[in-house]
């Protein structure tokens, strides 16, 4: 894994600092400073942590301890550039969810937790997303697509394939 | 029973309509008047007992009634007060809270800015899952909006309330819908929860006294300040009052999000005439009436009507109003397993009956599921979900043993042909 880059690190650290502005309170602004890290690195890489902690003043152990309580922070490289999340709780299991994980994996050749070897795809089996009414439904990265069938699959890998895919 | 096809919606009235949540929308049609009456022509009291004499319940899941949990809150103190909006939205097939958020935010903001005034609180936050994204950055865009209208800030419309909003991204850990923990992870720590007594209402965000509600309750609100807890009253039944969002989902043909008063249709009504019932050649087998937390309901259970009482009276519950319906996709074995993966995989660690419990259920159903199960097993199952009924810290390990019980209850020969 190389590095990231400095000017990334500079941005996090100016927007931790606007971060803290807006949650001067506490130790509230952790959390979305963490949420910021990975908008930038995908993952939480060890420079961002130690960016996150100088910013907020807290230890870095303790910056890892609490992020990685929540599933949305990783703190190894396990996330790609296209992070699907594909959800399998019970609606979109009655939907056709665990077709279209399978579907993925053979894709991508890779389950999940683990990256493809370019780094641009990962996936992650998730709980319910919230979006009952059309699933099966995934999240690439922030973004979500409902009504999902393996065709739809694909287009989207595609896409991200060519860097046409707005996630 | 019978449908009520003739109701018209409050929550949802602009479902659909992409337009309505921007504030100018919400202002064209009689936005934050709800609250203008509040500030200028009622004492927090008054606003506390007309949401009181509404009997309006929390839609997050526990059914708590809205302002006594206000009245809870110290008139006497020095300490800053908080509201916080639960809009973590974590329990499985529930999607009611996101179309609030997405259609008509400002009657969610209206409420707890009623909510802030009654009980003397400077700011609010709203905690939104970060599955929600989208709905986020309307937050975003919708509070800025309202600040530069002077609805929020310095003298909100122009009276002597002062009021901040904040939205606070989580991130993915349903625990943090727990309001206990949701404080913990507000306060930028692991999401566990806190021993309640003291609660939130005196011992909340940053140790001040908070009041946590949910999205829906909140949106509740203006119609009850606005209208009158009397007319509010003419939904629902005597004790379950007031419209309810039902989101429903799975082997359904109109899957979504659809309205009603508390106890004007059953289960079955839902299901077959709203949802327009299973596709076609797949046979319904069952139900979770409340969200994944809910005990399951077969078929014969369906004309159970959907309020509190009726459905505690099923020992089951109402929770969020999330229907997901079973088909004969999967057998019942794999739905339950499913399930427990669920409350296994978030379960906060913090006692041992569901973080040592849950997983080892979870191991029994997949053993039983992959036809290596025994009798023994199922008796094993049944053990260990007795063994943590009852014994966790908080109802997340609970719901685990006590919805797998309902599974084992109502399915017995599928999970006995399964160890066959
Ligand atoms: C495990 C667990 C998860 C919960 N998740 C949510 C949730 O996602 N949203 C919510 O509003 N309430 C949730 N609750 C209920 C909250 O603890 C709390 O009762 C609610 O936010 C209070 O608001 P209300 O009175 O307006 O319903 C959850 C409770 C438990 C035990
Ligand atoms: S029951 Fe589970 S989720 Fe609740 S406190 Fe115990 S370990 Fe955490
Ligand atoms: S079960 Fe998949 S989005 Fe809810």
């Amino acid at each position: 894994m190389k590095p990231p880059n400095p000017q990334a690190l500079d941005t996090l650290r100016q927007r931790v600092r606007a971060v803290k502005e807006r949650f001067p309170k506490g130790r509230t602004a952790l959390i979305q400073a963490l949420h910021e890290a990975r908008w930038l690195f995908h993952w939480i890489p060890p420079e961002a942590v130690a960016v996150i902690a100088e910013e907020l003043g807290v230890h870095e152990a303790e910056v890892r301890e609490v992020g990685s309580f929540y599933q949305y922070f990783k703190f190894e490289p396990v996330v790609g550039r296209y992070h699907f999340r594909i959800c399998t709780n019970i609606t979109c299991m009655v939907n056709g969810a665990y077709n279209l994980l399978e579907h993925l994996k053979g894709r991508l050749g890779i389950g999940p937790g683990e990256v493809t070897g370019d780094g641009r795809f990962s996936i992650e089996e998730v709980e319910c997303i919230g979006c009952g009414d059309r699933s099966p439904a995934i999240l690439i990265n922030d973004t979500r697509f409902e009504g999902v069938t393996p065709e739809v699959l694909d287009d989207l890998i595609d896409r991200a394939l060519k860097d046409e895919l707005d996630a | 029973m019978s449908v009520p096809r003739d109701y018209r919606p409050l929550l949802l009235r602009n479902q659909g309509n992409e337009k309505a949540r921007h504030l100018d929308y919400y202002l064209a049609h009689g936005g934050y008047t709800a609250l203008k009456k509040a500030l200028f022509e009622m004492t927090p009291k008054d606003v506390i007992q007309e949401v009181m004499a509404s009997n309006l319940r929390g839609r997050g899941g526990a059914g708590f009634p809205t302002g006594l949990k206000w009245s809870f809150v110290p008139k006497d103190t020095d300490k800053p007060k908080y509201v916080v909006v639960n809009a973590d939205e974590g329990e499985p097939g529930t999607f009611k809270d996101r179309d609030i958020l997405r259609f008509d935010p400002h009657l969610m903001m209206e409420g707890a800015l009623i909510a802030a005034y009654a009980i003397g609180a400077r700011e609010t936050y709203i905690y939104i899952r970060a599955e929600y994204y989208a709905e986020y950055r309307i937050l975003l865009e919708e509070i800025e909006a309202a600040y530069k209208k002077r609805i929020l800030g310095q003298s909100v419309l122009g009276s002597n309330f002062d009021h901040d909003m904040y939205v606070f991204l989580g991130a993915g850990a349903y625990i943090c819908g727990e309001e206990t923990a949701l404080l913990e992870s507000l306060e930028g720590k692991q999401g566990q929860p806190r021993l309640r007594p003291p609660y939130p209402a005196t011992h909340g965000l940053y140790g001040c006294p908070t009041v946590v509600n949910n999205v829906e309750t909140l949106a509740n609100v203006p119609f009850i300040i606005e209208k009158g807890a009397q007319w509010y009253t003419q939904f629902g039944t005597e004790k379950s009052t007031g419209p309810k969002i039902f989101s429903i989902s799975g082997a359904v043909q109109k899957p979504g999000n659809y309205e009603f008063p508390l106890g004007s249709l059953t289960l079955g009504e839902l299901i077959y005439e709203v949802a327009q019932g299973g596709p076609p050649g797949r046979k319904i087998i069952g139900a979770f009436p409340g969200g994944i937390s809910a005990p399951v309901l077969t078929p014969e259970e369906f004309d159970t009507p959907l309020d509190y009482e009726s459905l505690a009276a099923k020992k089951t519950m109402l929770g969020s109003g999330a229907v997901m319906v079973m088909d004969d996709t999967f057998s019942p074995v794999t739905y339950a397993r499913r399930m427990v993966q669920f409350f296994s995989h978030e379960s906060c660690g913090k006692c041992t009956p569901c973080r040592e419990g849950v997983p080892w259920l979870l191991k029994i159903l997949r053993k039983i599921e992959a036809g290596k199960g025994t009798q023994h097993d199922l008796q094993l199952l049944r053990n260990v979900a007795d063994g943590i009924e009852g014994t966790t810290f908080c109802p997340l390990g609970h719901s685990a043993a006590v919805v797998l019980k309902s599974f084992l209850d109502k399915f017995p020969e599928a999970f006995e042909a399964a160890v066959k």
